[in-house]
């Protein structure tokens, strides 16, 4: 356990006047506010910090208690009983005005020096639960139909639902599984967060494929007939005399399903990479100078 | 048509310890909407979350409802942004490799 500079986390002066700890604890408040930065664990960190660092900057009574014996807090506890025991009748508690974001989450050092018991949440208005978050990753190709998911969370086993079509970063709610909610509050949500591997040829945007396709000189000139592969088996194709490099072609519905509509796919979309022929026998640059002249006349 | 979906304000003002006043605000701003019947006022169990962080930003950071709904306002569009680099990130990965 580290002695926290409680000063320096508030970037105050120890001279510090009320005022300045107040208006230095409402401007790091605001800039680390887990509402204005969600899904930002650092920031929420921060925020607890400060938090804890206003409340004992902020009384002065605890201000006093933590400038005397703060980098001594080992003996604190000891020294305080001690001087209780020679007082009549002894001190008061501390009594604290706490912040009303999440639970009195506070640092070993915090405990230590003033005790478990202060700090806690003064208002008993209920909140819901934190919301929680946690990553699946699943395959592309599982992406494509719709399956079940078992996984362990906190301890317990879910199983979920997981429809053909979900795309990177999209989250689903499983209503009620996230932190207990606070006096008397609903439980939070879990929110998994699909991370989409893709170790395919494909590239996925949205509900479109897209994919390379390697054509020989000769089928792009003179057109001819192609077998391609597509996501869920093969397709033929027609490719028209003359295929320049780099031209696309859509084929309808052989994309990415579509999440949540049963049926409907995207498309997908095809890119001609003409091969140009190397390492030529000599007949082979004898025709190509021919089909040259020819061009040429 | 009201279902089991909707919270009467007055309820919620007794479980979050509010004023009546505050709700008042909260709709004279559109924050949330309020749903009037003839028994009271009423919003949707969907908006508790965002309910609970305009009691938050308020009581924690004193913020007036003129400020929230800012913040609010930006919070929709830095979300909204960050989808729309998420689709970029995806729509660059075909010219990259």
């Amino acid at each position: 356990m580290e002695f926290i500079d409680y000063y320096k986390v508030l970037g105050v002066d120890k001279s510090a006047t009320q005022d300045e700890i107040k208006k230095a604890y409402r401007k790091l408040a605001r800039k680390h506010h887990p509402d204005l930065n969600p899904n930002d664990k650092e920031a929420e960190k921060k925020f607890k910090q400060i938090n804890e660092a206003n409340e004992v900057l902020s009384n002065p009574e605890n201000r006093k208690k933590y400038d005397k014996y703060g980098k001594d807090w080992q003996h604190a506890e000891a020294y305080e009983k001690a001087r209780a025991q020679q007082q009549s009748g002894g001190q008061g508690a501390y009594t604290y005005e706490s912040s009303n974001f999440g639970d009195a989450d506070y640092s070993d050092f915090f405990e230590s020096l003033f005790g478990g018991g202060f700090g806690k949440r003064s208002s008993n208005r209920g909140f819901k639960g934190e919301d929680y978050r946690a990553e699946m990753q699943i395959p592309v190709r599982d992406a494509w139909q719709t399956h079940k998911k078992t996984f362990s969370f906190n301890g317990k086993d879910l199983r979920i639902t997981v429809p053909a079509g979900i795309s990177d970063g999209q989250e689903i709610k499983l209503k009620g599984y996230g932190g207990k909610g606070v006096n008397g509050g609903p439980d939070g949500d879990l929110f998994i967060v699909f991370k989409i591997i893709n170790d395919t040829t494909f590239k996925r945007v949205g509900d479109d494929l897209y994919k390379t396709i390697d054509l020989d000189l000769y089928t792009a000139v003179l057109g001819g007939e192609l077998t391609v592969d597509t996501f869920d088996g093969k397709a033929k194709i027609n490719i028209k005399a003359g295929t320049a490099n780099g031209t696309k072609m859509r084929l309808k519905g052989k994309g990415f399903p579509v999440y949540k509509k049963e049926g409907q796919f995207g498309n997908l979309i095809l890119t001609f990479n003409i091969e140009i022929p190397q390492n030529l026998s000599d007949r082979e640059k004898e025709l190509f100078n021919e089909l040259a002249k020819l061009r040429k006349s | 048509m009201k279902t089991d979906k909707l919270i009467q304000i007055s309820e919620l003002c007794v479980h979050y310890h509010l004023e009546p006043s505050f709700f008042d605000e909260i709709e004279f701003y559109e924050l949330i909407e309020i749903q009037s019947f003839s028994d009271g006022k009423f919003i949707h169990r969907k908006q508790l979350r965002t309910l609970e962080k305009i009691i938050r930003l308020h009581d924690e950071l004193e913020i007036n409802m003129q400020g929230i709904d800012v913040i609010l306002e930006m919070m929709s569009k830095i979300k909204k942004l960050k989808d729309e680099l998420r689709e970029t990130r995806s729509r660059l990965g075909l010219y990259e490799g």
